[in-house]
């Protein structure tokens, strides 16, 4: 069996996997690790190696940082997508959601494959409104779109599945309804939901 | 398009970059407490930090239980705006800038303030490799029926090549190759790789361009500043040459 050090030793050539430059990107990362498992699975199973960055947790500061800093990166790799003030709104929202005067020690921090979901529900049913962004007590994002009086609100749970619920007011006449699904169904859930309305158009200018 | 085309890149309304990376990396190992110096000086702008390490699992001798190490190598550090990194390690600096992507002289700038700032706190360390890479990742619209080889080559001119008996097949690749590039001394290595698309209903594809110098590397940051913006150019190049009219359609 080929080894690690048998590659050093020169006895048979080390596959040829070049040094890259750094990165710090998911997608970085990523490719990183594929091309170190390529040249490992040529090494047999004697020394596996990860490069991983932990984050330093020195208070709570430092914490609510990385935890804001993890998820504008998770947003940062679909930005391309998104428009750019809606993004820069979005990033105002994560600092909100994370910031030191109102966190409580007991307070959740996001999950992130919620965000995940969130992110690419965000880009499956086209949202551009503004939206009210929080974390649930279990970590899953929250978002909730106001229309006059009627309300539509959303749990992002991990895996694309998605918990709804949504109160519309029609004269003196309350309707709501709600349910769980997955982000594949969504669109076709709340079809009946007037969804252009909610989702709709950019808004211009970010609020103040 | 023609060379000059080629050599200026385009300004694409939606780049497809994922993430931009300078680096400098250094002959000798820097000494960790110079790597905290780098962490104090930029702590302030970048407080997201995280530690990076190397662990390894070695199986050393039959019977023996795997011996864990572990080697703390520097920090990656995040600003507060959530796109801006800086890596200082024992090994290399480096600033990266993720999506979206300001622009060239933007990048170059803020990368160029970081090393400034880098190089008051560890002093002048010899560079034996300087690097730029350029991570894109295009999102290819799905289209059901026709093989994600096919839906590839649409928008890729440099990818894998498949037997039609396994094209339809063919589910996806990690391709890497090294070549020479149009600058003395460089050398450029591409990584093509389909990943799980971030985007429903999309199939997305990495188009990873890393060219840097590993010999007369220049050490003067006049020099240096010329050396990246001829690396800028021809990996501009590259990428230009590697994607198709249907592709640039897609940053638009």
């Amino acid at each position: 069996m080929a080894t690690m050090q048998t590659f050093d030793a020169g006895l048979i050539p080390r596959p040829d996997i070049r040094s890259l430059s750094s990165g710090t990107s998911w997608a970085s990362s990523l490719l990183q690790e594929r091309l170190r498992t390529i040249l490992q699975s040529s090494a047999g199973n004697i020394v596996h190696q990860a490069m991983t960055s932990l984050p330093v947790e020195a208070d709570k500061m430092h914490r609510l940082f990385n935890a804001s800093a993890a998820l504008k990166m998770a947003a940062s790799e679909v930005s391309m997508h998104l428009p750019e003030l809606w993004r820069r709104r979005l990033f105002e929202n994560i600092d909100d959601l994370h910031d030191p005067d109102d966190w409580d020690e007991s307070d959740q921090l996001a999950d992130p494959d919620s965000f995940k979901t969130f992110l690419r529900a965000v880009l499956h049913l086209g949202i551009r409104k503004n939206m009210m962004l929080g974390i649930s007590d279990d970590g899953n994002i929250l978002a909730g779109l106001r229309r006059g009086s009627d309300s539509l609100a959303f749990a992002f749970l991990p895996g694309d599945r998605i918990r709804w619920s949504i109160v519309e007011h029609e004269g003196d006449t309350t309707n709501s309804a709600g349910g769980t699904t997955s982000l594949e169904r969504l669109p076709n859930t709340l079809k009946s939901y007037n969804p252009e309305a909610w989702f709709g158009d950019a808004d211009r200018e970010p609020t103040a | 398009m023609s060379g000059s085309e080629f050599d200026k890149g385009r300004d694409y309304a939606r780049p497809p970059i994922v993430e931009a990376v300078i680096e400098r990396r250094y002959t000798n190992p820097i000494e960790y407490n110079l790597v905290n110096r780098v962490r104090a000086e930029f702590e302030d702008e970048y407080p997201a930090i995280a530690q990076t390490a190397e662990y390894s699992f070695a199986f050393i001798a039959d019977g023996a239980p795997p011996e864990f190490r572990q080697n703390p190598l520097g920090y990656r550090m995040v600003s507060r705006s959530g796109t801006d990194v800086v890596l200082a390690t024992t090994q290399t600096i480096a600033f990266a800038r993720l999506a979206p992507y300001p622009g060239w002289d933007n990048f170059n700038e803020a990368a160029s303030a970081v090393f400034g700032r880098a190089r008051k706190s560890i002093g002048y360390k010899p560079i034996n490799r300087l690097g730029v890479r350029y991570v894109n990742r295009l999102d290819l619209p799905e289209v059901e029926g026709v093989p994600l080889g096919t839906q590839i080559a649409d928008y890729l001119r440099t990818q894998p090549s498949f037997s039609d008996s396994m094209l339809p097949f063919m589910r996806g690749f990690t391709l890497q190759f090294g070549f020479d590039v149009q600058i003395p001394d460089c050398t450029s290595t591409m990584t093509v790789a389909t990943v799980q698309s971030p985007v429903p209903h999309h199939n997305s594809v990495l188009l990873d361009i890393d060219i840097g110098r590993t010999t007369h590397v220049p050490q003067m940051e006049r020099d240096i500043r010329q050396l990246l913006d001829q690396i800028r150019d021809e990996k501009n190049r590259v990428f230009e040459s590697s994607i198709t009219d249907r592709a640039r359609e897609l940053f638009k």
